[in-house]
């Protein structure tokens, strides 16, 4: 299922005291997007609801491989269908001083080495392979297509309205947006009982 | 109680002028609508009691599927069962991995499936078969006048009390404040609700949760220092 941004934002204006987007006077149609997207994507890094998966080619001799371009964290790494361990530099120090040389068939994994969007493979492959990865995501918020679940249209909804009422300015509401928080935060909590806390 | 007779309580509840020659409203028809629809979309949503039972197709050779784009209005698996009515359990991937380190590639009679996130669903082993799946739902939103919610009709009367604070959002301050009780009596029966799938639900693989367990009391009240003066015009 998914929820269309562009239907959401037009069941949001009346509680922003506005008929259409035209009538908005205090926020842009664009502004009340960004609240939804933003919404969106710090549930999506504290509950990890939007799963997904993807293969990749490891090829031998290449340790670092790019992550998906909206992972956020990993459920499961495997090659050739053999589960990888997820490890830290540390442990492999502490394991062999020569671990970014070693090469061999690969049993865990590093992620976010150096702060970069890749996962290492150690040992480094000898052999090409078939690595799977089951990820959790952000959403994407290039589009007005929202491809989050039915159940999560409120909490997007009351993003919209908590984060134009708690911006300052002249339409501002804080109490309307510390409420809006509390019901999101509700919403949250039920949202993590189902799908996991990240 | 129908969408209209729904409607017509909420109108009246926030006082919009009704059955008179006056057409100005504040809240309109499709205001009432949408917040109607938000209350029971929460509903459904924490206390799982709307269920919908399809069938997930299954390929040897695929481990992973997304049931919502099979099973509509998904939300979560509550029970799943192979052709010949057996259960399959739920795992999760490190279980899998300590039964079996080739699991993703191995075939045979399906026996597990793990739930990742909302739509990501592996299975243990892979099979060609049509698994039964008994899922939690969404509901349908109320369009028409003559539509009924989904949700159990003792509690029709509680999204009345969940739409008056929605409604209610536009004007914020003291008018939202006076219908947070409302909303109490609302989470009240979301509670009644969930205890009572709970129980009906014992076997199943997944519970609605216990909202007694959570701090509700900011719920209930506005913080005074939050909500703005009143103009000093003796109001």
């Amino acid at each position: 299922m998914a929820v269309d941004l562009l239907t959401l934002l037009g069941e949001t204006y009346p509680a922003l005291g506005a008929a259409s987007s035209s009538d908005l006077v205090f926020w842009t149609t664009g502004a009340l997007a960004r609240f939804a997207y933003d919404a969106g994507d710090g549930l999506s890094r504290r509950v990890p609801f939007m799963a997904s998966r993807t293969t990749v080619a490891v090829v031998a001799g290449t340790a670092s491989y790019a992550l998906p371009a909206r992972h956020v964290g990993t459920f499961h790494l495997s090659v050739d269908g053999y589960s990888l361990r997820p490890a830290s530099v540390e442990e492999l120090d502490a394991l062999d001083d020569d671990w970014r040389t070693y090469a061999d068939y690969p049993e865990r994994y590093i992620e976010g080495l150096g702060g970069s969007k890749t996962v290492r493979l150690h040992p480094n492959p000898i052999v090409n392979a078939t690595g799977h990865i089951a990820y959790y995501e952000h959403p994407d918020d290039d589009s007005t297509t929202l491809a989050v679940p039915d159940a999560l249209k409120e909490y997007y909804r009351l993003a919209i309205i908590g984060g134009a009422r708690g911006s300052e300015g002249k339409g501002a509401m804080p109490e309307v947006a510390a409420w809006c928080g509390r019901v999101m935060g509700l919403i949250e909590q039920v949202a993590a009982g189902y799908w996991g806390a990240g | 109680m129908t969408a209209a007779e729904l409607r017509y309580a909420l109108l009246q509840r926030v006082g919009e002028i009704i059955g008179t020659s006056d057409t100005d409203t504040f809240f309109t028809d499709a205001e009432a609508l949408v917040a109607l629809n938000a209350a029971q979309n929460l509903f459904a949503f924490a206390t799982l009691c709307l269920e919908a039972e399809g069938t997930l197709p299954v390929t040897s050779g695929t481990s992973a599927y997304a049931p919502a784009t099979t099973l509509p209005y998904w939300i979560l698996p509550l029970r799943v069962r192979d052709s010949s009515d057996a259960k399959i359990r739920p795992a999760t991937m490190a279980e899998l991995d300590a039964l079996d380190p080739l699991w993703q590639t191995r075939t045979g009679t399906v026996s597990r499936y793990v739930n990742l996130g909302y739509d990501l669903l592996y299975v243990y082993k892979q099979a060609t078969a049509n698994l039964t799946v008994t899922y939690a739902r969404s509901p349908v939103a109320l369009a028409l006048d003559a539509d009924v919610p989904m949700i159990p009709e003792e509690h029709h009367q509680a999204l009345v009390d969940g739409a008056i604070p929605l409604l209610r959002l536009k004007e914020g301050d003291g008018e939202l404040a006076k219908t947070l009780p409302y909303f109490e009596r609302f989470v009240a029966a979301i509670q009644l609700e969930a205890g009572r799938v709970r129980r009906r639900n014992v076997n199943f693989d997944h519970q609605p949760p216990e909202l007694d367990k959570f701090d509700l009391s900011k719920l209930f009240k506005l913080r005074a220092t939050m909500q703005r003066k009143e103009a000093n015009s003796g109001g």
